[in-house]
């Protein structure tokens, strides 16, 4: 079975929701909206990476598809305990403060 | 002339409908990012993140990788989202109208997401990609033997690490005991 829709219409895809991440990142003064953001980066990169899995051909260096996959199911895995501790950071971050504006929280600059 | 056409019919119906299954997945995640980076209310943010979040679970589904597909509806719609939805709710008190969503890099941030998605965009679509005629697809038994048998040491070390984020995440999360 021939794939109907061409790999760079995937890639494309990705890239753009990556960037679109990349701006939340670095413009939201909230920090869970910069959680969303970088959410929204990784699902980007995990795209990409289930796109090549499916379109590449074996590489002679264990490149197959079931590495490709097993990489995409292993960045969900690391992202949700990413998502997971952030939340509880910007939790613990919120109670000391009682804001979560990442402009004021500054304790860390010298 | 009619096994030609019964054959045109059988090829195009599936054609047409991964063509449109296609094009809402492409919608719902160009709609979704866009929500999800620009919108002021940060709970709607996150709605928009679960379209996009969707949106990539259908296009996982047209490049057969179901089992991505569910993985990404459990771990991100049913998981992440609500944690993100909890977050938001938990610290609502940022939703004052006199404080602004954005910082004052906005505009630098803006020309540099879309110089460098440009870039991007340019090199990974005229690259010309090496594409196996006869795309592969991966049955899920063949990943369930994966994890248990060639993966079985970075399936291990990701789950200490999942037990070490949920713990930490309770640690820190927890409130302080009062009696300082």
């Amino acid at each position: 079975m021939i794939p109907l829709i061409p790999l760079p219409w995937f890639l494309g895809l990705a890239a753009f929701m990556f960037f679109c991440g990349v701006f939340g990142a670095l413009t939201r003064r909230n920090a869970v909206g910069i959680l969303v953001a970088i959410e929204l980066m990784l699902n980007g990169v995990t795209l990409t990476l289930a796109a090549f899995a499916r379109f590449l051909p074996p590489g002679a260096d264990g490149a197959t598809p079931l590495a490709g996959q097993m990489l995409v199911v292993f960045i969900i895995a690391l992202a949700a305990a990413a998502a997971a501790v952030g939340l509880a950071i910007v939790l613990a971050i919120f109670r000391t403060f009682s804001s979560i504006d990442s402009q004021q929280i500054n304790i860390m600059r010298w | 002339m009619d096994e030609i056409l019964a054959k045109s019919a059988q090829s195009s119906a599936p054609a047409l409908w991964v063509g449109a299954a296609f094009a809402v997945s492409f919608g719902l995640v160009v709609a979704g990012s866009l929500g999800a980076a620009l919108l002021k209310n940060l709970l709607h943010a996150v709605l928009f993140l679960a379209l996009a979040l969707l949106g990539v679970a259908g296009l996982f589904l047209m490049l057969s990788s179901t089992f991505l597909f569910v993985v990404q509806i459990l771990v991100y719609v049913g998981g992440v989202v609500i944690l993100l939805i909890f977050g938001v709710m938990l610290t609502s008190k940022m939703a004052q109208p006199d404080i602004p969503p954005r910082n004052r890099q906005t505009l630098a941030a803006a020309l540099l997401a879309l110089l460098l998605f440009c870039a991007t965009a340019y090199v990974l679509t005229t690259h010309p990609w090496m594409v196996s005629a006869e795309p592969p697809a991966v049955p899920v038994a063949e990943i369930g033997v994966g994890l248990l048998q060639k993966y079985v040491l970075p399936f291990e070390i990701v789950s200490v690490v999942l037990l070490v984020a949920m713990v930490g995440a309770i640690v820190l999360a927890r409130r302080e005991p009062e009696s300082k």
